[in-house]
This record gives structure tokens, C-alpha cells and sequence, in this order.
């Protein structure tokens, strides 16, 4: 056993309304320099949808994430002996076109122009050019199904799909939709780091943060193809690649990450998870059938004497303990089996869950028409009916097994079909209790659920140890020396070359 | 602190000052003797016999200083302007004419006097020509020597490691001196003498510590002369199209081994049902 911890991340799709303030306040803090801008450490994709980079899910074309090959887990990208041949010219990453030609408005051309009969216009130039574009995709292009007869049916995820339900989910009656906020997993076996030739990128021992150091990194790429996500980006003015960061001087002094704390639907979840590392390999290799359920076992019970006593020896403090056990996470993903995390296919464990929407999953129709729902069993009608298929929900977050967001999904429904019975009182508490102990749910849990979700108060939804930066200084050096020598120091931009 | 001056280094110096001039005409003889070296010795000697011009030994006995100091200075004005002492040289000499080396009347004179010391003296100055017909093995040698297969006996560098030359194999030598495989054609009865004592300035700050023996240098020129006996060689037609042939299939090999490269995928989206 050799238990870590985790700053792990839930993300409650049923309460994100699609607003991408998370995206504006990373790019705001983070990304808003020369080389950057293209940038979106945190993006909102709408669902169904080819996301950002443009269908980032097709691994056939990019080659991210793990595979089982030979009963041994292996980068899909490239082996040990395969990436020098192509570490000059690596052919799986991301073109322009498939992230877009960053533009800004020429401004000045509005206080500037010549007296003429027209108001003055802004136009769009290139930021790599500086000439006018035709501005053909952007970061959310496909926003709102936006474009979606050209979209929204190359999603990936609707291969999963029978041709009839790709049919119904795209005709105009029955088109559905639901957001996706996206940040960096921070994954416990995360196919960057493992891709990285220049030994750049690590995951920080006290929180399992991933980060790319800037003077070590050579920019060859290999975490950009590797990342099944596609969430590290490359910097063409540096030279180096650039990843989410989850805000660790924030986090390191008790607040949320800027997209977290920024959240209007206050969807976000922050909290620490202790994962036992030894059984990585071992669930990493389990079949598609069974990741769901692997990645669950990884995660270690707080509450567990020898769970505990592996953490302190592996020097995990007692304040990350203690925020273990309020962890809102544990409870979304162990406890309640509500959060799933994206892709569990790739085999990189994310550190980031969701719960999936269930928003606008059911509906009746009647000749082809919407019925204006007129009883709770309307408005609450079997999954099955569900506009969005259970199958489309599998491919994103079950690794296409249905079960794991069927328990989710019916347990919601059944939450709320419990609460419409005790405040509204127009359904049979008998049989909403039924259905709550068909969901593997009780009244109790089902109340605790409620209260995270929808009464949930700041601590309640962040709960971020102290990191005792302190300490950690510790190890490198005399604290009292460090105290009266350290200020603000040179500061050294990153650059191309060694 | 500076150094204290004592009456006895100011004595020194002071007969240093005196003796320095009457040490002047010692150097000027080491001059002329490095200017006969540098200069003269390719073609003559003194009184080791004819090399491709006379043996100088005695010069001051057959012929005037006066004569002698015109034709050092400028040998073209005296064998184009009819001197009849030049004509009967040029023809005793095969028409090798001597290169007019811009030697001022000072250094004329310095030389003339060098020549008529080392006569009175009785030493001798530089090495006779190897008269005899190159052999074959004397050639197999040269080109060893040439190739630097065989190392000089001074520790010479190798000719190859400058020059190029027909028949070195594929690679050919070096690309800092010209091509010597004409070289016999351009310097005729001088190629020999100009290996031993090369009056090129960039071959003299190579070879005059290390310089070759009359040996060696007969044995290079005798290679040399065999290349100018050989047929030129033939352009070849292999290497380019073998080039163009290899650029191209190489081309095609990339291109198959990289065929499944990433080639965009927005660009390629189409709408499906």
C-alpha cells in the first residue's frame, strides 16, 4: 500500500448553465500573453459536440492515453524505443486548424478612420498574420450547437449510437444538449508525464498537481499528442508547453482554483483524495468493463486505520488527513457513486469527476409533439425515455458500459422524485421511498446528496488543506535562513533554447 | 616597488648599444642566406651541381657582379632584350626561363655576396636533382608519401591533407591547395625542386621546419609526372542520377512510412446523418 493524496476535482453538470465565466477567469489570470492565447486551460464544451481542439476524443487520429498492449500498459503515441525516430518531426500533434487562428479587432480603426458615410468597423485580423481573416473557428465554435449539422454529428461519442437514436438525437423535436467544463485531470497515471522526453513535466508529491516545469522543458511535444485530453498546450513564443496549473499558488494558500472560485452555477467541487499508487498498474491493465469500478478501488477510505498509517508514512500531514475525511469529492465518487470520471477508457485515472446532467434527460412525446408535462410522473419519466441515450452518457464517462451511469443517473432521479414527494407532496412518499431503495439510496443519503448539491456553502464545496509550504521549504534548506534571504528573487521569463 | 637601477646594468646596456651594429652585418648575411633559401634554392644550388638553373658556385669568377645583379633583379629585360650571355644560357638550359622574383639591388647584392662567401668558404648550398628516370616503385611511393600512407621522414604533413589529385580514390584529397594532378605541365622541370623547397608562401610556413628530402620529393613529383601520362579521367553519369534516384525514392519511402501521420481533422469534418 503507498497511499498519496490527491487535490481531486468534481464538476456537477446538472447545474452548469453553459456561462463560460470559468473560462474568462483562467484566461484572464493565466493565459492572456503572447503565445498563449490560444489557449483555454478551461474551456466549456457543449455536448454533443467536437469540443476543443476540434474532436480532442478521437484517439485514432491523435493517439493519446494508455493502451493494453502485450498485457502491459503502453503510451498509444509511441514506446521507449519508438520516439527518437520521430522526435524531430512528431506527427500526431494538433494543427492551427484544429485549435484555430488566434485574432484580435483592429481597434484603432474605429477612432482612426476617415470621415465616410458608414460607421467605422473593427475588423478581425491574425494574430500570427496580422492580415484580415475570415474567421472560420474559434474556441466554442460549436457552442450551443452552433454549426451542429457539421458538429454536433461528428462527436465522437455517437459512434456508440444506433443510426435511428443519431437520427432523433439530431431532428429538431428532440435535440438535446448539456455542457462540459473542462480543465486539466491532474490524472494519477497521466500520459504526459510519462511522454515527456526532457523529464519536464511532474506531479507534485503533496497534492499530485501536474506541472511542466519552464526551464527544463524543450518543447518536443510529446505530452501535447500524449494527453488524451488534450490539455497541454505548446507555447510558440516560448517554446514550451504550457499546461492548467489548478491555480497551485491559490490552492497553497486555502482558495479555490480562479474557474472554481469564479463559478456562477457553483458546480465545482474541491477536495483531497487519498489513492493507493502500487494498484495503478494493476487497474490500468483491468479490461474496459471494468475501469469504472478499478478507478473507485484506487481510491482509499480516509477512515481506515491502515489506509492512515500508509499516508503518514509516505508523509501526508495531519491537516490533509482531516480534509480527507470531509472531502466532497470521496462522498460524490465513493460514498454516492454519483461522479464519473471522463474517459475512463484512456486509462490515465483522471483526478477530475462529473456528475452527469439530468437535466433535460426525459420528456414525452406524443405524434412526434413535446407534451407540456402536466404530472411529476411526466416530468420524471423511466431513463429509457430519456432524450439523451444512456448509451451516449456511457461513452463519455463509463467507458461504453451503461451500468455505472445508470446507478448515477436513476439515483438523481429518484433523489428528486423523494424530495418532490416530502416538500411538493405530489408524489406517494411510499413509492418515491420505493424507488429511493430501488437506487440504492436511502432518505438519509438522499437528504446529504440534496444538501451538497443544491445548499452547498463555500466550505462546503472546497475543502483545501493547508499545504504547509513551510515544510516543504524544509527539505531544501534552513527555514530561518530562507525567511531572511528570500524576496521576490529573479524573476526569468521562459525562452526558447537550452 | 620598481626594480632598482644599478650602475652595472646601465655598463651593460651601454655595450650592448655599441656592439649591436657591428653585430648588423652578420644578420644581413643570415638574410640573404633565408632569401636564397626561400627564393633561389627551388632552381639552384651553390656548388652541389645544375639543378633546373646553373650551379652558382663560383659566379663571381665567370661573370661580372654588375651583369649579375641586373639579370637577379629583372632576368626578363636581359633574355628578351638580346643580352647574348642570356641567350646562351637560355639554350644551354632548355628555354627554361627564370621567373623575374622582384629582388631589390640591395638583395641583389647581399645574394651576390652570399655566393661568393660560401664559394670562398667551400660549403655548399642546397642539393643536386636526382637526375635518374622515376621507376615504378619510386611512382608507388610518391603516391604512398602523397596519401600520407607513408609518413614523411621530417613529419611532414601529408600532400593529400591540401591536395587533390587523380587517383586517390573516391573521396579525392584536400580542397585548401589546387588540384596537382597538372601540376607537372604548369612547373615542367621545376616541380621537383619547388616539393623540395617550395617557394609558395603558404607551403614554406608549412614545410620549413619539417622540410622534405631530395628523396621524398623526387618520389611525389615522380607520382605527380605519372598522373599527367594517364588518361583524364571520365565524368561519371552514376553519381548524379544515383543521386536524383535515392532523393527520390527516399521521398516515396517517407511519405509510405508516414502515412498515417495526423493530416487535420476540421478541415476533413464531413456532415453525417
Amino acid at each position: 500500500m503507498d497511499i498519496r493524496s490527491q487535490v481531486a476535482m468534481v464538476f456537477h453538470l446538472d447545474k452548469c448553465i453553459g456561462c463560460h465565466t470559468c473560462s474568462i477567469a483562467c484566461k484572464n489570470v493565466w493565459t492572456d500573453r503572447k503565445g498563449a492565447d490560444y489557449m483555454w486551460w478551461n474551456n466549456v464544451e457543449t455536448k454533443p459536440g467536437t469540443g476543443y481542439p476540434t474532436q480532442w476524443e478521437n484517439q485514432e487520429e491523435y493517439k493519446g492515453g494508455w493502451v493494453v498492449k502485450d498485457g502491459k500498459l503502453q503510451l498509444r503515441l509511441t514506446s521507449k524505443g519508438k520516439f527518437l525516430q520521430k522526435i524531430f518531426h512528431q506527427p500526431s500533434l494538433p494543427t492551427m486548424d484544429e485549435y484555430y487562428e488566434p485574432w484580435t479587432y483592429r481597434y484603432e480603426d474605429l477612432f482612426n478612420g476617415p470621415e465616410q458615410d458608414d460607421q467605422p468597423t473593427a475588423i478581425p485580423v491574425s494574430k500570427v498574420t496580422g492580415q484580415y481573416i475570415d474567421i472560420e473557428a474559434g474556441p466554442n465554435w460549436d457552442d450551443d450547437l452552433g454549426g451542429s449539422p457539421l458538429y454536433a454529428r461528428n462527436d465522437v461519442n455517437l459512434s456508440a449510437l444506433s443510426e435511428e437514436q443519431r437520427l432523433q438525437l439530431l431532428s429538431i423535436e428532440t435535440l438535446v444538449m448539456f455542457y462540459l467544463p473542462r480543465i486539466c485531470n491532474h490524472c494519477a497515471n497521466p500520459a504526459c508525464v510519462a511522454a515527456c522526453p526532457s523529464g519536464a513535466i511532474y506531479k507534485r508529491g503533496e497534492d499530485g498537481i501536474v506541472l511542466i516545469n519552464q526551464n527544463v522543458c524543450r518543447g518536443w511535444r510529446y505530452c501535447v499528442s500524449a494527453c488524451p485530453y488534450k490539455k497541454v498546450f505548446y507555447n510558440w513564443s516560448t517554446g514550451k508547453s504550457e499546461k492548467c496549473l489548478l491555480c497551485y499558488p491559490r490552492v497553497e494558500t486555502g482558495q479555490a482554483p480562479a474557474c472554481f472560485h469564479s463559478c456562477v452555477g457553483r458546480i465545482r467541487y474541491m477536495g483531497v483524495l487519498l489513492y493507493d499508487a502500487d494498484k495503478i498498474e494493476a487497474a490500468g491493465l483491468k479490461p474496459d468493463s471494468e475501469l469504472v469500478t478499478a478507478h473507485r478501488d484506487l481510491l482509499a477510505d480516509p477512515n481506515d486505520p491502515a489506509v492512515i498509517e500508509s499516508a503518514r508514512k509516505n508523509g501526508v500531514t495531519e491537516q490533509v488527513l482531516q480534509s480527507a475525511r470531509k472531502s466532497p469529492v470521496y462522498r460524490f465518487v465513493k460514498d454516492w457513486g454519483l461522479a464519473l470520471a471522463p474517459h475512463p477508457e484512456y486509462r490515465t485515472f483522471p483526478s477530475l469527476f462529473y456528475v452527469p446532467a439530468l437535466g433535460p434527460v426525459t420528456y414525452s412525446m406524443e405524434n412526434g409533439v413535446a407534451l407540456n408535462p402536466t404530472s411529476t410522473e411526466e416530468i420524471f419519466a423511466p431513463l429509457d425515455q430519456a432524450r439523451l441515450p444512456m448509451s451516449y452518457l456511457a461513452s463519455l464517462f463509463g467507458a461504453g458500459q451503461e451500468a455505472p451511469v445508470r446507478y448515477a443517473m436513476k439515483k438523481m432521479l429518484a433523489i428528486r422524485t423523494w424530495k418532490r414527494a416530502t416538500e411538493v407532496g405530489d408524489v406517494d412518499l411510499k413509492v418515491a421511498l420505493a424507488g429511493l431503495r430501488e437506487a440504492d439510496c436511502d432518505p438519509e443519503q438522499a437528504e446529504a446528496i440534496y444538501r451538497l448539491t443544491s445548499l452547498c456553502s463555500f466550505e462546503d464545496r472546497f475543502v483545501i488543506p493547508a499545504s504547509h509550504r513551510e515544510q516543504a521549504v524544509e527539505v531544501l534548506t534552513n527555514p530561518l535562513e530562507r525567511k531572511g534571504a528570500a524576496g521576490f528573487g529573479f524573476r526569468e521569463a521562459p525562452q526558447r533554447g537550452f | 616597488m620598481f626594480p632598482r637601477i644599478t650602475p652595472r646594468q646601465v655598463l651593460a646596456w651601454a655595450a650592448l648599444a655599441t656592439l649591436a651594429p657591428m653585430l648588423a652585418p652578420g644578420l644581413a648575411a643570415q638574410d640573404a642566406e633565408a632569401q636564397f633559401r626561400k627564393s633561389c634554392m627551388s632552381c639552384h644550388t651553390i656548388g652541389a651541381g645544375r639543378k633546373v638553373g646553373p650551379d652558382l658556385k663560383g659566379l663571381g669568377q665567370r661573370r661580372p657582379h654588375e651583369w649579375s645583379s641586373k639579370f637577379i633583379q629583372m632576368p626578363s629585360a636581359q633574355l628578351d632584350g638580346g643580352d647574348p650571355t642570356a641567350a646562351a644560357l637560355l639554350r644551354e638550359f632548355n628555354g627554361t626561363r627564370m621567373p623575374d622574383l622582384g629582388v631589390t639591388a640591395a638583395e641583389a647584392q647581399a645574394l651576390l655576396k652570399l655566393i661568393d662567401d660560401t664559394t670562398a668558404a667551400g660549403r655548399t648550398l642546397g642539393s643536386a636533382a636526382i637526375a635518374r628516370a622515376a621507376t615504378p616503385a619510386d611512382i608507388r611511393n610518391g603516391q604512398q608519401l602523397f596519401m600520407g600512407l607513408t609518413r614523411f621522414a621530417s613529419g611532414a604533413p601529408a600532400c593529400m591533407s591540401c591536395h587533390s589529385a587523380q587517383g586517390l580514390g573516391g573521396f579525392g584529397g584536400g580542397r585548401l591547395g589546387p588540384d596537382l594532378t597538372g601540376a607537372s605541365g604548369r612547373l615542367g622541370v621545376g616541380l621537383v625542386p619547388a616539393i623540395e623547397n617550395p617557394a609558395f608562401p603558404t607551403m614554406q610556413g608549412v614545410f620549413q621546419k619539417t622540410p622534405l628530402t631530395a628523396d621524398e620529393a623526387f618520389q611525389v613529383g615522380s607520382f605527380i609526372k605519372s598522373l599527367a601520362a594517364q588518361p583524364p579521367a571520365r565524368t561519371d553519369m552514376a553519381f548524379p542520377v544515383l543521386g536524383i534516384v535515392g532523393l527520390v525514392s527516399g521521398m516515396l519511402l517517407a511519405g509510405r512510412l508516414g502515412r498515417r501521420r495526423f493530416r487535420g481533422l476540421r478541415r476533413n469534418l464531413k456532415p453525417r446523418a
